[in-house]
């Protein structure tokens, strides 16, 4: 672990660690909507409790960590685009380039998510 | 002439309960290589500082540490070209440190004997010597580059957590013989590296091709054993 800190960080390095932190942060999601979701099978008189807990989560702060987590599905899902391009030997040369295109594609839809997620608040 | 700082990692296991760093300042002369200036060191300033080096050219790969966090040869490193106050200079991280900046490169030699460096033939030879055409040799040209000095295996992080892994280097050199045309355990080479501790433990992080002192794509050479693996087991 203590290597990680002490060797010099390029590019490649940062997309590594950032591919698996964002993982870590979507398999904690999933539990938790796994969870919520499950109490939609749960019969009518459950059914309360699924609406509540919409409710709940229909708070700014959760509107806000919807927007956080845009992001993060967004980085895992296009770096992920990347690490199957260079298994599989396309553009293992231009990774960098690869890597700084798909955060400006990234970028932009993460942008207009976010002018989603966040414009009813506004209004 | 420049007057520069070199921040060494001093390790004595006889006497050192833990290592520590050593800082030396003198004048560089213009020209100096990282390689150069242990010497001074060593010879100059304290003989007890001990490091591997031999040809000083970029040949036999034995001076590869840490300058700046970031492995390189020391024999090919600028001192110039080296930015920062100080200059620290490190043994290879993931191996054991042995000295000073002396580091047990068995585990990484382990790896190297996994893959079968060497020429595999089945056929009896011919009369004079196995052909090959020029488009087949080229094939090899980034490869044989490689003078085994453990800059890339010593830079990957799964080597730093698992020195089973066979690394980046070992599987340049499989990769060497694999899409050597003359080669013929092209089958059981493949099934070494398929494995968990071969191919598939490369992460794509890219450090061992920032770190190779030879300029060889280890990440391209990775990827097209993956794609062969696949494409011979399917």
């Amino acid at each position: 672990m203590f290597d990680y800190l002490r060797y010099k960080w390029r590019l490649g390095m940062l997309a590594h660690i950032l591919h698996r932190l964002s993982g870590i942060v979507l398999m904690m999601y999933l539990v938790v909507h796994l969870w919520v979701t499950h109490y939609l099978s749960t019969g009518e008189a459950n059914g309360e409790t699924f609406e509540y807990l919409m409710k709940f989560f229909s708070i700014p702060l959760f509107r806000l960590a919807e927007v956080g987590l845009l992001g993060v599905v967004l980085y895992h899902a296009l770096n992920g685009l990347r690490i199957i391009l260079i298994d599989t030997g396309w553009g293992v040369k231009y990774q960098k380039t690869i890597f700084w295109t798909l955060c400006a594609i990234g970028g932009l839809a993460f942008l207009y998510g976010a002018y989603r997620f966040l414009f009813p608040l506004l209004g | 002439m420049a007057e520069r700082t070199f921040k060494i990692h001093r390790f004595n296991p006889e006497k050192d309960e833990k290592p520590y760093f050593q800082e030396y300042r003198f004048e560089v002369e213009s020209g100096w290589s990282i390689l150069d200036s242990l010497n001074h060191i060593k010879w100059n300033i304290d003989s007890s500082l001990n490091f591997r080096r031999s040809c000083r050219s970029g040949i036999c790969g034995s001076c590869a540490m840490r300058v700046n966090g970031e492995n390189a040869l020391a024999c090919e490193t600028q001192v110039k070209n080296v930015k920062g106050s100080k200059i620290k200079i490190e043994p290879l991280p993931g191996l054991a440190v042995m000295r000073d900046l002396v580091v047990d490169m068995e585990p990484f030699f382990e790896g190297l004997k996994k893959v079968m460096p060497y020429f595999v033939t089945k056929d009896s030879p011919p009369d004079k010597e196995w052909l090959q055409s020029p488009e087949d040799r080229k094939k090899l040209d980034e490869p044989i580059k490689c003078i085994l000095c453990a800059c890339c295996t010593a830079s990957c992080p799964s080597f730093w957590f698992d020195d089973k892994y066979v690394g980046p280097a070992a599987l340049v050199k499989s990769y060497r013989f694999v899409f050597d045309s003359r080669d013929q355990a092209r089958e059981e080479r493949l099934d070494i590296v398929n494995d968990r501790e071969g191919l598939w433990r490369c992460h794509t992080i890219f450090n061992c091709v920032e770190a190779c002192p030879k300029d060889i794509n280890c990440t391209q050479a990775i990827a097209e054993l993956k794609k062969a693996t696949v494409f011979s087991t399917v």
